[in-house]
């Protein structure tokens, strides 16, 4: 029945799915895709032409290149960073949902996490080492499996208190078969939608550090394209932007939207297959 | 397999049983759901627990099962303690089994009747390979005759009826000695229940089981139980066989409840109350009754009641 | 067309040839077939049935609740107009104004952010663009006629600092609040003790003391429920109606072997069931569709679907024994 949920996107999940598949089939095969080596310099401000589909921007970067090379630094952080903090914020909800005793320490926690805003955090952190993009990866999941958390446990909470848990329970169920058996497969479509939906913010907030500049200056990806590109102005004054800086905004809106696309669709899925309908 | 003792100890002994909850973190008012309460259930026996939603009945079965801890007191299960639920052992578990009051809410939702039938059987480890389990499965389908064909469904994809067949085609996996059925048919047309009440019955009287019955109407609870009790505020008020109690009610409450005389509903009364339970919405009270609470007293021939008028 | 019609009594819903289809996912579920039925002013119905005979449907067909994917035709007619041609804006001015509706779910059916008094009070504010200070002292007079004490502390409060059965009190004051002709309840006992189905029963006869012209349907499976309340009985029975008798009559002899089997299964009359499975609607058994089950079956009852044939002014059934 998991699977099914997951195969029964509606088209707003098709099409969020097939975007995000399309973003990743880019990353991994960037080298092969790609028109230039992403090292390689050429003339500045190059307009669109055959040589350079999308251009080249104020180094002299094959644009296009760079946007294909930054979606694999997009998909990394945002995979990535999804599968840490999902990972461990579902079991923070599965140990706060069944232990009713651990509960009031780990809300405490988990608000204290909340009210963190790590953008600001990571500005801090780069000031004293330059975030390469595994840190970037370290600092997004520490911050993000609390948001995680805190929308899974009220789901394994109800499901825990199901008259059915009661009563394995009685027939002498432990509580991890309990929680592994029955508690984690109901909390897995909402797991999912969480998790693309952490991906999807993970993705923005590495866009938002590269467009700051906090970056390795050797990433190549979105963000650090848009900061580049915004450093010049006369960028503004002539038609240049629509290549420069049009390109990558419009693939981190389109990945961002994809995503939230799913996670919408996976949500409003999960709820109304778990109940029982009778009229 | 542990030894039995001889039929005439309890097989479940409550000894002044006591469940306070908390509701509310600090400060929470305290509520007595279960108050002084003693209680004994023969092997084979079976009784019924009766009264009002709200009086403590669905409390004091799960504490009998060992699910919920009680504030206070004792619950032996053939000797062998229950009332700290963490400390059962797990082949006492086996021994007793639980009807949930909502069929729909008994089974996890994601699986076939098929392996929720099958689930204690796999906990408990008592079967070797497929096929025997198979075997087993299909033979308490019978037992409980619920088709077979519907052992790949889903349990919302069958009737309310049909599951709480498979329900207690579950419970009886694993032999139980002891089930307590939490109101198994309120829920249910009353066709079905007709079914199940008797299928109940049969499989009780066939394979010996103590049963404990809840349920609101007492008409039920006496076609259930060989004796009923009724709670009253987390206290029994009244313990009899079921045709004494059915044909010579003596607490007024009970008399209520059987439709001799009109109880009103009061919907918010105090919740601890310092004299008899029934108080505010007694028609025969007298002084005594507001100050002191009476105590649960044999009248003769095994019938016991809480009344200050015996 | 055999239905009831007494001429006596005004009639204030009438419904004919409905029926209700449902698209699924396996295909074309008929739910309702072929009712037709009349409710006369003031008098009290109780439609009964076991789940799946589309009884709760048929309440939900008459207000139009029913969910996209159902198809229904016929006519549901009130005061001349048919329920289920008219545009929305005058739906709205029927639903509560005219035809009301108690929830099943009683938990679900009030919403946790508001406060009762206005929960109660807004469809006078909606409906007679009463002030807000008269439609709160008619929520505050509605409460302390259902004994909701104290009132006004009730209505200043919201739904989850109330009981079940001080929230079921609240659902049926704000479905009448505005006096509607008709009242139409879902299983108002369901799950419920008997002190509070008592209650329940008390409040019922206090609203009809209220409005003695009020029509009531109720929708239920309880048989001791019905027998306090109502005047006539309508049996459904996967999906069709199956009888339509007096409530003395039905209780004493009920004409449909269905319905005597019914009686027999209450705890009261032994507890015996009815043989066999009930009918799917999904997949109706051929002729009657009772027949499977039935001990008087004969072989025109597995052909063909019998009739509503009328017995006298009140009393109808679908059974090939009454055809002589």
């Amino acid at each position: 029945m998991d699977v099914k949920a997951l195969s029964f996107l509606g088209i707003k999940g098709k099409i969020g799915l097939i975007i995000i598949l399309f973003v990743v089939f880019i990353g991994i095969t960037a080298p092969v895709i790609s028109p230039y080596d992403p090292t390689s310099l050429f003339e500045p401000f190059e307009p669109p032409s055959s040589t350079h589909l999308l251009g080249t921007d104020d180094v002299g970067h094959d644009v296009l290149t760079i946007l294909i090379y930054g979606a694999r630094v997009s998909i990394l952080v945002g995979f990535a960073t999804a599968t840490i903090s999902t990972f461990i914020g579902l079991l923070t909800a599965l140990i706060a949902g069944c232990y009713e005793g651990l509960d009031p320490i780990i809300s405490r926690i988990l608000d204290f996490f909340l009210v963190i805003p790590r953008i600001p955090f990571i500005v801090i952190i780069s000031a004293f080492l330059t975030p390469n993009i595994f840190i970037v990866i370290l600092v997004l999941s520490f911050f993000g499996w609390a948001k995680t958390a805190r929308v899974i446990k009220p789901l394994v909470k109800q499901v825990y208190s199901r008259e059915y848990v009661k009563r394995l329970k009685c027939i002498g169920a432990g509580n991890w078969y309990i929680i592994l058996r029955h508690i984690l497969p109901a909390t897995f479509p909402l797991a999912v939608a969480q998790f693309v939906l952490e991906g999807g913010h993970a993705i923005l907030a590495e866009a938002s550090i590269g467009f700051f500049g906090l970056e390795d200056p050797s990433t190549l990806s979105w963000g650090m394209e848009i900061n580049h590109a915004l450093q010049k102005s006369i960028i503004f004054l002539t038609n240049i932007w629509t290549w420069v800086l049009g390109p990558p905004i419009l693939m981190l809106t389109i990945t961002l939207l994809s995503t939230t696309f799913i996670s919408i669709d996976l949500e409003t899925r999960i709820n109304p297959r778990l109940k029982v309908r009778s009229w | 397999m542990m030894r039995f003792n001889s039929l005439k100890t309890p097989l479940v002994q409550g000894i002044n049983l006591t469940k306070i909850f908390r509701y509310g973190l600090i400060w929470g008012e305290p509520v007595e759901a279960v108050k002084n309460v003693n209680i004994n259930l023969l092997r084979g026996a079976s009784l019924s627990l009766t009264g009002e939603s709200g009086s403590g009945k669905t409390t004091l079965g799960k504490i009998l099962l060992g699910i919920i801890r009680p504030t206070s007191g004792k619950v032996l299960f053939n000797g062998i303690d229950l009332t700290n639920p963490k400390r059962v052992p797990k082949y006492i578990r086996r021994m007793m089994s639980y009807i949930p009051q909502h069929p729909e809410e008994a089974f996890d939702p994601r699986w076939r009747l098929y392996d929720n039938i099958a689930e204690p059987l796999r906990i408990h480890k008592l079967i070797g390979s497929k096929e025997e389990e198979k075997e087993i499965i299909f033979k308490l389908a019978e037992d409980v005759s619920l088709d077979t064909s519907l052992l790949n469904r889903r349990p919302f994809e069958v009737s309310g009826g049909e599951i709480q067949r498979a329900v207690i085609a579950s419970a009886l996996a694993t032999n139980p000695l002891f089930m307590v059925c939490d109101e198994p048919t309120s829920m249910l047309d009353i066709s079905t229940q007709a079914d199940i009440l008797r299928l109940l019955k049969n499989i009780r009287d066939k394979l010996n089981i103590s049963l404990l019955f809840i349920s609101h109407d007492i008409e039920i609870a006496s076609f259930m139980g060989f004796k009923i009790a009724v709670m009253l505020k987390g206290r029994i008020v009244e313990m009899a066989d079921v045709d004494k109690l059915i044909n010579e009610p003596l607490h007024p409450y009970t008399q209520g409840l059987l439709g001799i005389v009109k109880v009103e509903y009061v919907s918010s009364y105090a919740k601890n109350c310092r004299g008899c339970p029934y108080y505010d919405r007694c028609p025969v009270k007298m002084l005594p009754c507001r100050e002191k609470e009476p105590k649960l007293k044999n009248v003769g021939g095994d019938h016991y009641v809480a009344c200050f008028r015996y | 067309m055999s239905h009831v019609s007494d001429t006596s009594k005004e009639v204030i819903l009438s419904i004919r040839d409905l029926k209700v289809k449902f698209y699924t996912e396996e295909g074309e579920v008929t739910v309702i077939s072929d009712v037709n039925l009349d409710l006369f002013k003031g008098e009290t119905v109780a439609l009964i049935g076991e789940s799946g005979s589309g009884k709760s449907i048929l309440g939900h067909t008459i207000i139009r609740l029913l969910p996209k994917n159902a198809n229904v035709s016929g006519h549901i007619i009130y005061k001349g107009i048919d329920l289920l041609k008219i545009d929305s804006s005058l739906l709205r001015n029927i639903r509560g104004r005219e035809i009301a509706w108690i929830p099943q779910m009683v938990g679900s059916s009030l919403n946790p952010t508001v406060k009762i008094g206005v929960q109660i009070g807004e469809v006078l504010i909606d409906h007679y663009n009463y002030r807000n200070q008269r439609a709160w002292s008619s929520a505050i007079d509605l409460l302390k006629l259902f004994e909701v004490e104290p009132a006004e502390e009730v209505a200043k409060g919201y739904p989850h600092q109330l009981s079940g059965g001080m929230k079921q009190r609240v659902l049926i004051a704000s479905a009448i609040a505005a006096r509607p002709n008709l009242l139409i309840a879902d299983e108002p006992t369901k799950g419920l003790d008997t002190i509070k189905k008592t209650l329940i029963v008390n409040i019922f006869k206090k609203i009809k003391d209220l409005k003695p012209d009020l029509s009531i349907l109720l929708i239920t499976h309880d048989l001791k429920f019905a027998r306090e309340l109502a005047d006539r009985v309508i049996v459904m029975y996967c999906g069709k109606v199956i009888e339509i008798n007096d409530k003395n009559s039905f209780f004493e002899l009920p004409l449909h072997p269905y319905s005597k089997l019914l009686l027999k299964s209450l705890p009261s009359k032994g507890l015996y069931p009815i043989p066999g499975k009930p009918a799917n609607v999904a997949n109706p058994p051929s002729g009657c569709r009772f027949h499977p089950r039935c001990p008087y079956a004969s072989d025109i009852c597995e052909k063909s679907s019998p009739p509503l044939i009328k017995l006298d002014l009140n009393r109808c059934v679908a059974c090939w024994l009454y055809k002589r």
